[in-house]
């Protein structure tokens, strides 16, 4: 219904990014999607002037080092080059080993951006020790069990203790791996790492000092009923 | 997927990772037991500056579309790898297949600049090659050198089995062809070469010695293997527009010193300027066709998706097309949104309305390279640049919105006097007279910048001024001082910011550049000592280098201040590179005399390059 037609539309991509490419950074990983975009032929909006700029917007960074199932990346487009399935392919045909793309959604013309939209994301993080080892069963059980869980805050001007645990919406312990959906909101962040290191702190009282194998499972909006939905999720079929 | 060399745990450790995984858009991966030559193709300087280079990817891209060859890459390990690899015995590995390169059979290294001597050791003793190929076996790849500085390749003739001397399109194939069918007789290492040095443009250096003279100088030049050739010619491409080309150029993840497609179109210069090496080794002067540049901008272009196109050539203003070109160009990089960038290209009306078509005028900048403050100088070394095409060029930029001016000089050059030092502050305050003479007060509201940037004058082989002295360290400094004291004096000083290189480095590439035989062991113990980046000052260590060259015995001034008598046989004369002795002897002469020369468009002067029958040699001049 809406091919060759002329107006701005937003487009919600939803990607993995696994294996030697969790070695890319943020900023390389969004350089690598302008290219692609190109590349494909995809009919993406440019801001005006002399060095123009492709109108993208990644939902939530991802640190090196850190696997994702699903990234979020928003696009806006001056017309569809296909259907879902089609654009799908199209993208997915440029990418290298590691990234795939899963999923491609229309999002509707009064959708908050993406960065804006992001309100938990999920992780499951598997722990390559060299420390102490802890019962992580018990340690979930311990925080979860907690009113309170403080943790040192680091940003560039100060440090400060924060309460993390209302943001802690769900932990658990399996498969040798934890398990976690925490508030990934701009305004109340919380990283995996800070879950890592209280469960540490409420077991032992010791410092984790090992290697972390992290992976995004999923990043969240919430709907008006305060309910979370997979933010791919708010974007509809085409 | 694909499994890396360095575990997760190394790769997290380190800066840039993504240096060091490969996996690129449009890199080549083939399966290693289908083909018969593999071949590591490595620049010696770290993943973000040898990445983009042109050269490397034309040959990757020539090696590959040979079904029987795998070409890979290998760049430098930064020194945070480079420990941790020491450290942990962890062998050199190529970007694609992540293999050790000493399994390969060729080791291809790419020589810009003399810098990075130390480097190639680096890469060959953590791919667990020999460093010396003496001590090379038959197990070992064979280490060939190609690029600008094997035309000079003596200082490093020791660790290399051959140098490519020059353009690498012609002869790869006859090579690589021989090495097979040496490989399936069950061939040496030693018949191998034999049979690589007869094929033109390969230099096999262990066939050869230097004999010195009690001065120092070369005596004679013999061979040790009786059928390898006296001279060895350079390879040029001469059909440009029919040639391999990557139109599908590597894409890297990571933010290097170019991102952008690179759309060479010529090769050689028709100026002659007499410090130019560049200008000399690749004449003559061949151009691609508009026709083919179209085509394979737009391939480049879709394929990587880069969004910014650069043009490469010596002197872009001289190619004969770029109207044409520049009409066609802008146009499809307006329709993608693509960037185009214009280096070298010389300031008169034409470059100045294209550049305002696709720059920013207020936020770009302007270039000029009169490379001397005087006309006197200019004349010798052989700059047509005038004071009055400066002047001019800069009203008119002044007029267009342009308000930053960038001028490059050379200091040190010979018959150079304080008077010509001078010249720079004096041509560079009237640059800023004439935007005060022509921009009314009311249009100034954004000043004039002008930067001067001085480097401090390398001779190279193979160029006119081979023969002339360089400038000793302490002359340099004071040389900069009195520029900077010259520009002080100017009244409109504040209008003009100076800069220049740093003198230890340009010392040790004078050394380097005209080295011979003798420095081998000098380079070897240098890096011995832990010596690696010497292009990069943080890691540069001059005193190294001379705490060296004094317990070997080697005098520096002798490869540098010392100005070389008309009938000296220099480390190179063995490589013809078209131009010849004599030519360039001949305008030694002329520089001395501060008599100019004509470029090869306004009157050929017979320099020797028409042996390769093309280019503008043989152009009609009454058409041009
Ligand atoms: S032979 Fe003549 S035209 Fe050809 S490169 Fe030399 S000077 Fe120029």
């Amino acid at each position: 219904m809406l091919y060759g037609q002329n107006t701005d539309m937003k487009l919600r991509i939803q990607f993995t990014k696994h294996g030697a490419m969790k070695f890319i950074g943020h900023l390389d990983t969004m350089r690598y999607f302008q290219k692609a975009i190109r590349r494909s032929g995809i009919d993406i909006s440019y801001t005006g002037g002399f060095s123009p700029h492709q109108i993208m917007a990644f939902a939530h960074p991802l640190g090196v080092g850190t696997e994702s199932e699903s990234e979020i990346v928003d696009i806006e487009v001056n017309s569809l080059n296909g259907n879902r399935a089609e654009m799908t392919d199209i993208l997915n045909a440029q990418m290298s080993e590691g990234f795939t793309i899963r999923d491609i959604r229309l999002l509707p013309d009064n959708a908050a951006n993406a960065m804006a939209s992001v309100a938990a994301a999920s992780y499951s993080v598997r722990i390559i020790s060299s420390g102490p080892q802890i019962d992580y069963e018990r340690a979930v059980k311990a925080i979860l069990d907690k009113e309170e869980v403080l943790i040192l805050k680091k940003t560039k001007k100060s440090e400060t203790m924060t309460d993390i645990r209302p943001r802690i919406y769900k932990l658990s312990y399996r498969d040798e791996c934890i398990h976690m959906c925490v508030d990934a909101s701009s305004a109340g962040n919380v990283k995996p790492e800070h879950v890592i290191n209280a469960l540490y702190q409420a077991e032992e009282n010791a410092l984790f000092d090992g290697r972390l194998k992290i992976v995004r499972n999923e990043i969240y909006g919430r709907l008006d009923s305060g309910e979370l939905i997979p933010l791919i999720d708010l974007g509809t079929d085409f | 997927m694909r499994k890396l060399a360095l575990s997760d745990e190394i790769l997290l450790s380190i800066d840039k990772p993504a240096r060091y995984i490969g996996g690129e858009i449009n890199s080549c991966i083939k399966d290693k037991d289908n083909v018969d030559v593999r071949f590591a193709m490595c620049f010696p300087d770290v993943y973000d500056i040898g990445m983009c280079h042109l050269g490397i990817q034309i040959l990757y891209d020539m090696f590959n579309s040979w079904d029987d060859v795998w070409c890979e890459r290998v760049y430098s390990p930064w020194p945070d790898l480079d420990k941790v690899m020491r450290r942990e015995h962890i062998p050199l590995f190529a970007l694609e297949s992540q293999d050790n390169i000493s399994d390969f059979d060729f080791v291809g290294i790419t020589l810009q600049y003399e810098m990075c001597y130390t480097n190639i050791l680096q890469l060959l003793d953590l791919g667990g090659i020999p460093l010396l190929a003496s001590e090379r076996g038959d197990k070992d790849p064979i280490v060939i050198g190609g690029g600008p500085c094997s035309y000079n390749p003596e200082p490093i003739a020791d660790f290399f089995d051959i140098f490519y001397i020059g353009e690498g399109e012609t002869r790869y194939r006859e090579l690589l062809d021989t090495y097979k069918a040496c490989k399936a007789a069950g061939a040496s290492r030693m018949d191998f070469l034999k049979k690589a040095c007869r094929i033109p443009g390969m230099y096999v250096p262990c066939f050869y010695e230097e004999k010195y003279k009690d001065d120092g100088t070369i005596l004679e030049r013999t061979k040790k293997y009786p059928e390898a050739p006296d001279t060895i010619r350079k390879e040029v491409e001469m059909n440009l527009s029919d040639t391999y080309y990557p139109t599908k150029p590597l894409v890297p993840f990571m933010q290097t010193a170019q991102d952008r497609v690179t759309l060479e179109i010529q090769r050689g210069c028709i100026r002659g300027c007499r410090f130019c090496q560049a200008g000399q080794l690749y004449r003559p002067v061949r151009e691609r066709s508009v026709e083919y540049l179209k085509s394979i901008a737009l391939e480049m272009l879709d394929s990587t998706g880069l969004e910014e196109l650069t043009l490469s050539s010596l002197s872009s203003s001289d190619y004969s097309g770029l109207e044409e070109l520049l009409d066609f160009l802008i146009d499809e990089c307006n329709k993608r949104h693509v960037n185009i960038s214009l280096p070298s290209l010389r300031i008169d009306a034409f470059s100045l309305d294209v550049m305002s078509k696709v720059q920013d005028v207020r936020k770009s900048s302007l270039t000029f390279a009169p490379e001397a403050g005087t006309q006197r100088m200019r004349d010798i070394i052989n700059k047509g640049l005038t004071e009055e095409v400066i002047l001019h060029g800069a009203a008119q930029a002044f007029h267009g919105g342009w308000r930053r001016v960038k001028l490059y000089f050379m200091l040190g050059l010979p018959f150079e006097t304080d008077e010509d030092i001078e010249g720079i502050g004096e041509l560079c305050n009237n640059v800023a007279m004439t935007f005060f003479d022509e921009i009314p007060k009311e249009e100034r509201r954004e000043p004039v910048q002008i930067v001067a940037s001085t480097s401090f004058f390398i001779p190279k082989p193979f160029t006119p001024l081979q023969w002339a002295p360089m400038g000793t360290e302490e002359e340099f400094v004071r040389k900069a001082h009195v520029c900077l004291s010259g520009i002080h004096s100017q009244l409109n000083q504040k209008r003009i910011k100076y800069n220049w290189h740093d003198t230890k480095t340009s010392e040790l590439e004078g050394i380097l550049a005209r080295g011979d035989r003798r420095l081998s062991p000098v380079i070897l113990e240098v890096y011995k000592r832990g010596q690696i980046f010497d292009a990069w000052t943080e890691y540069f260590n001059y005193e190294t280098w001379l705490e060296v060259m004094e317990q070997m015995g080697i005098d520096k001034d002798f490869y540098t201040v010392r100005e070389r008598s008309d009938d000296e046989i220099f480390p190179w004369d063995f490589l013809d590179i078209g131009v010849t002795k004599r030519f360039l002897l001949n305008e030694w002469h002329n520089a001395q005399k501060g008599i100019v020369t004509p470029n090869c468009r306004e009157k050929c002067s017979g320099c020797g390059a028409a042996v390769f029958g093309g280019g503008i040699c043989f152009m009609d001049r009454t058409q041009i």
